[in-house]
């Protein structure tokens, strides 16, 4: 008798996806799927395997991404492993099944649901840490920090990181993800580093302004005023182009 | 005309970027540069917009002027000499403040720097120069730096801030010469011409053109002429820039002693002159040219000085003069005028549009309802419908609804298998402007007509919503399903 369904659950995180895609391909892919440990809904007639995120696993399935596919497409996988959509683990997997037999081509046939899905999930994530690369708010903090909160979608801490990191080098920084509790931490001429489990109220402690924040946030708020033309005056656009959900941690543009 | 004095850096901040708003280029892309690990910055090719105003244009830079004192008298101008206004000029160090401080906050990608006359050009463009020089060198920015060039400048010193700037850029302000005597009396075409030609030849002399990040996929091969004359020069010259340029710092220290120049060595920051390229900006709408005659204008700015972009201006009376169209509570300026203009300067830029394509003597103005490229695919019936998994790719570009994202995935998927209406919808086209233009295997995706007055009255039912947004963008009116007819008979009153 063929061995029942297997359903292999994991925790969203890059790591765990990775993690999970390996198990159950090792189990056989034709009688696989992968999902969220939070996708809720369970169903009848399968089996349910709980797997740990295991670093050293997920870093065997990157790299051969990256060996038999190719950079680009390890970029939209992880991307999409990035993305705040609850099906992404399954699309990935069956994205990554249709991979491996069609080369690193595969991201080309965009007709497929699988390719669309995993290629749609990446651009939304990349198009988020795009527009975060500009309305990130550092605040400068007594100790002469730079501490920024952010209220992002899909997880982007990492995919802004570097940009950062290469922009702000001799400075200390701090860009924080309020709903996920996870942060970049940049020392000076360090590379970033990502870290989770942190708490909203422990990245509030570390916003007592400088004194020359307060000053500065004041000119810049002048500055917003003064630049836009009352005769051009267009409140649709500008909620279009900046939606009020990335506003939540810009003073000036509230 | 008096500068005040003691003003805080916040009011002059407020004065000197209120007259600056005028200026439309606040893009911050083109160049790709990794930090130099001196110093704080970047900058990222594709740009990038740090906030977006309450009139809903993008904030990207610090753009201000370094002084709003100027010994011009142009009509259209906030800043003439014959406004009462306050006047103010930020010193160097204010700048480049401002900016540090900017900049490492986030809230901008780098600055934008024009202004008006003080003293003389040449006067103006050393001080402007003074103030990039030093923020590259003293305080080792790295992000990106707009400048304008100064009509009327000498060569040295727009030799000079190309090596400071990332992009320049000279204001043609007016489509024609005629317009530009009439309006701005101290200026001449020429003026503006000399420097933007200077930089043109000081860009391709250092071999930044080859890039042509933005430029068209063809129709551009005087531009790549251009560039392969220039490798000649270039080898004359790869030793003489350096003592070229040093020597000319010599003569400007000598110009300023002690001042923030003497703090410069060697070269300029940047290893290529004004990698970013070079743009201009005119106003639409003060004098009576034509939508066909600006776009042959911008045309010839493209193919003939190399420029990146042209950036258009809806003429507003700011100062009330008689000589110039009234606008009363700020109706009648020319925003929609504006939008197509800069539709049509995409296709001429992205998508392989020639101007006479688009506009000509005999139909000289765009059309109120229908985008450009609507507007061409109607009056050439003849080359439609396309057929999607056999056209080639500039084919696929000229149909209404296909980008150039989504033609280039309809070209890589087609390889794989024929492509449906579905497909189609999940690469991006937008079906209800393409579906009058295509076929899919043959067949139409609905039985509709190749004919004008059909596919234009589908079309301008796409197109309305779009139109009444952005000539009635002052309104916060709900729009409901009976007042499209409202809507309807405005638009048309304008094009009467």
């Amino acid at each position: 008798m063929a061995e029942e369904r297997m359903i292999f659950r994991c925790e969203d995180s890059v790591d765990g996806i990775f993690t999970a895609i390996y198990k159950a391909w090792e189990y056989g892919t034709s009688r696989s799927s992968v999902e969220l440990n939070i996708c809720a809904t369970m169903r009848l007639f399968v089996q349910y395997a709980d797997v740990e995120a295991d670093y050293g696993i997920a870093l065997k399935v990157a790299d051969t991404i990256r060996n038999r596919l190719s950079e680009e497409v390890y970029n939209i996988v992880w991307r999409a492993a990035l993305s705040d959509c609850a099906d992404k683990a399954e699309h990935i997997y069956r994205f990554l099944r249709k991979g491996f037999r069609m080369g690193a081509s595969v991201i080309d046939y965009r007709q497929d649901e699988d390719v669309n899905a995993v290629c749609r999930m990446s651009e939304y994530a990349g198009r988020e840490a795009h527009k975060y690369t500009g309305f990130v708010r550092f605040e400068e903090n007594v100790n002469g920090v730079l501490v920024a909160r952010i209220a992002p979608k899909n997880n982007i801490v990492p995919l802004i990181a570097d940009h950062f990191a290469d922009r702000f080098r001799q400075e200390n920084w701090i860009i924080a993800d309020v709903n996920r509790g996870c942060a970049a931490i940049h020392r000076a001429y360090m590379e970033p580093v990502i870290m989770m489990g942190i708490s909203g109220d422990s990245i509030a402690a570390r916003t007592t302004e400088s004194a020359d924040e307060t000053e500065f946030k004041k000119l810049w708020s002048s500055f917003l005023n003064s630049v836009s033309i009352e005769e051009r005056r267009n409140r649709r656009q500008q909620m279009t182009m900046m939606p009020l959900r990335y506003r939540t941690f810009m003073s000036a543009e509230q | 005309m008096v500068i005040q004095e003691q003003l805080s850096l916040q009011q002059k901040l407020e004065i000197l970027s209120d007259a600056a708003k005028y200026d439309v280029a606040c893009t911050s892309s083109g160049v790709d540069r990794r930090n130099n690990g001196m110093g704080i910055g970047n900058a990222a090719a594709c740009g990038i917009c740090h906030s977006f105003s309450s009139d809903g244009r993008c904030i990207s830079l610090l753009k201000i002027l370094l002084t709003n004192e100027c010994i011009y008298d142009c009509r259209y101008c906030i800043n003439r000499s014959s406004n009462d206004v306050v006047r103010a000029a930020f010193t160097p160090e204010e700048i480049c403040t401002l900016t540090m401080q900017f900049y490492r906050r986030n809230y901008i990608e780098g600055l934008f720097l024009s202004s008006g006359i003080i003293g003389s050009p040449d006067n103006t463009m050393r001080l402007m120069c003074e103030t990039v020089i030093m923020l590259r060198s003293r305080y080792n920015f790295g992000g990106y730096i707009h400048l304008k060039g100064i009509p009327g400048a000498s060569q040295d010193y727009i030799d000079l801030a190309g090596w400071y700037a990332d992009r320049m850029s000279v204001n043609l302000e007016l489509p024609t010469a005629d317009g530009l005597k009439q309006l701005a009396p101290h200026k001449s075409r020429k003026k503006i011409l000399t420097p933007m030609r200077r930089i043109q030849k000081q860009i391709i002399a250092n071999g930044n053109i080859l890039l042509g990040e933005d430029s068209a996929h063809y129709g551009k091969t005087s531009l790549y002429g251009g560039a392969e004359a220039s490798a000649d020069v270039r080898a004359e010259m790869s030793d003489s820039i350096l003592s070229e340029h040093g020597g000319m710092l010599h003569n400007i220290n000598d110009i300023s002693p002690g001042g923030a120049l003497s703090v410069v060595k060697g070269r300029g920051a940047n290893t290529r002159y004004a990698p970013a390229g070079q743009s201009t900006q005119m106003i639409i709408g003060a004098t009576e040219e034509s939508d066909y005659h600006i776009v042959t204008v911008a045309e010839a700015l493209y193919q003939k000085f190399d420029l990146k972009r042209v950036f258009y201006s809806a003429f507003i009376n700011v100062n009330h003069d008689s000589s110039l169209p009234a606008q009363h509570d700020g109706e009648g300026v020319p925003l929609l005028r504006e939008h197509r203009l800069y539709q049509a300067d995409w296709l001429m830029r992205y998508y392989g549009f020639k101007s006479y394509e688009l506009l000509s003597e005999q139909k000289p103005n765009f059309n109120v309802l229908l985008d450009p490229k609507c507007d061409w695919a109607i009056s050439h019936l003849e080359l439609f419908p396309v057929e999607i998994n056999r056209a080639d790719y500039y084919t696929l570009l000229r149909v209404p609804g296909i980008g150039v994202t989504s033609a280039r995935r309809i070209v890589k998927a087609r390889r794989c298998a024929i492509l449906g209406f579905d497909d189609l919808k999940k690469m991006g086209v937008v079906l209800k402007r393409a579906l009058y233009f295509i076929t899919c295997n043959g067949r139409m995706m609905y039985n509709t007509r190749i004919d004008e007055d059909y596919i234009t009255n589908g079309l301008i039912g796409v197109e309305k919503l779009n139109n009444y947004q952005i000539e009635h963008h002052h309104s916060y009116r709900q729009l409901s399903l009976f007042d499209d007819t409202i809507g309807d008979v405005k638009l048309w009153q304008k094009n009467a």
